[in-house]
């Protein structure tokens, strides 16, 4: 059980290198699958057969596409953050009835986040190798929206006043609308090609399920427990 | 069959043209090359070796490829040689035997 648990490590590990080096989906699938059947015929270990991952992904010499930009996924997030920007401190307001103020500071935060996005993207397949590093950012992207909500009350610089029904309304829609739009950036992208004759049992665990259906309701989640939270409060 | 393990850079030589060797028999999968290999006392080749090769060879078009569903088991890939494949396997054969006279024949001779 083991073993088969340090394949699919190394298999996660060899899709990873062969997706940062820009092989297509195709190409992927058929490697994934050529081991995969190897595997399943000589009885070895991953490890044993093809040594390490990322050496093994290199050597095969794969063509691979230019570089690509920035993930789809990223514009959506960035504006479902844009969301979380103005939901926390509407939300705040309106526990207390005041109106939302906005100070710049958020706008600032939520820049410097921007730019952070970007260079995780640029990165990315460094970064989802160690689960951790995304959970620390998931929880820095919320704990950053509730800093912003509370630090221009702390530094007492409200400049604009807005009303909270329309502030939590609009950014309300924009969290989940960027909800909608990361599954369709999602969805739409090629990922990993199966093989129709390849005929290799599906392994993807619960966890991995479950992990792709949550990622773009995230945002959603964090403000869901916020309001809960302020409501409680 | 307790096989003689060669100098992993004379395997590394002769692989190439003892992969298109099997493959001259008919199209086979990359395990079965490997045991073929194997049982012809060229020691044991690991999927780390053998795959990149066969790429090489698919991109070189010396090989076409179909994956064919498994018995209850994952597919295979199965590489048939092409008559590139075939035209270069007689080459690389060629080359070989001249290359082994040479050597043999340096070899057999009289320390200067």
């Amino acid at each position: 059980m083991n073993e088969i648990k340090q394949d699919q490590q190394w298999l996660t590990d060899f899709v990873l290198e062969l997706s940062h080096q820009g092989v297509d989906g195709r190409s992927i699938g058929d490697a994934k699958a050529s081991v995969e059947s190897h595997l399943a015929d000589s009885g070895e270990s991953a490890e044993e057969a093809f040594g390490d991952p990322v050496a093994y992904a290199h050597a095969l010499e794969l063509p691979t596409a230019p570089e690509p930009g920035f993930p789809r996924i990223l514009i959506p997030a960035l504006l479902g953050i844009l969301g979380l920007v103005i939901y926390f401190p509407s939300i705040s307001a309106a526990t207390q009835r005041e109106p939302v103020s906005f100070s710049g500071v958020e706008f600032a935060m939520f820049l410097v986040l921007g730019l952070t996005m970007l260079l995780v993207a640029k990165n990315i397949f460094t970064v989802v190798k160690k689960w951790w590093v995304l959970l620390a950012i998931w929880l820095a992207v919320v704990g950053l929206g509730i800093l912003a909500s509370v630090l221009p009350r702390l530094l007492g610089l409200p400049l604009w006043e807005v009303s909270v029904v329309p502030a939590s309304i609009l950014s309300g829609a924009l969290i989940i609308g960027a909800g909608f739009w990361i599954r369709a950036s999602i969805n739409s992208s090629e990922g990993i090609v199966r093989l129709a004759d390849a005929g290799v049992p599906e392994q993807e665990t619960a966890v991995e399920r479950v992990m792709v259906a949550t990622v773009p309701w995230l945002m959603t989640i964090g403000a869901g427990i916020f309001t809960a939270g302020s409501l409680l409060i | 069959m307790n096989a003689k393990q060669w100098p992993s850079e004379w395997t590394r030589g002769a692989l190439g043209m003892s992969v298109l060797k099997v493959l001259d028999a008919g199209p086979t999968y990359g395990y079965a090359i490997a045991t073929a290999l194997e049982e012809a006392g060229l020691g044991s080749i690991k999927g780390g070796t053998l795959y990149p090769l066969l790429t090489r060879f698919e991109s070189a078009e010396l090989v076409t490829t179909e994956w064919r569903a498994g018995d209850g088991g994952p597919g295979r890939k199965y590489f048939s040689l092409t008559n590139a494949g075939r035209a270069e396997l007689t080459r690389q054969i060629a080359d070989w035997r001249a290359f082994t006279t040479q050597t043999l024949t340096h070899l057999n001779g009289d320390p200067r």
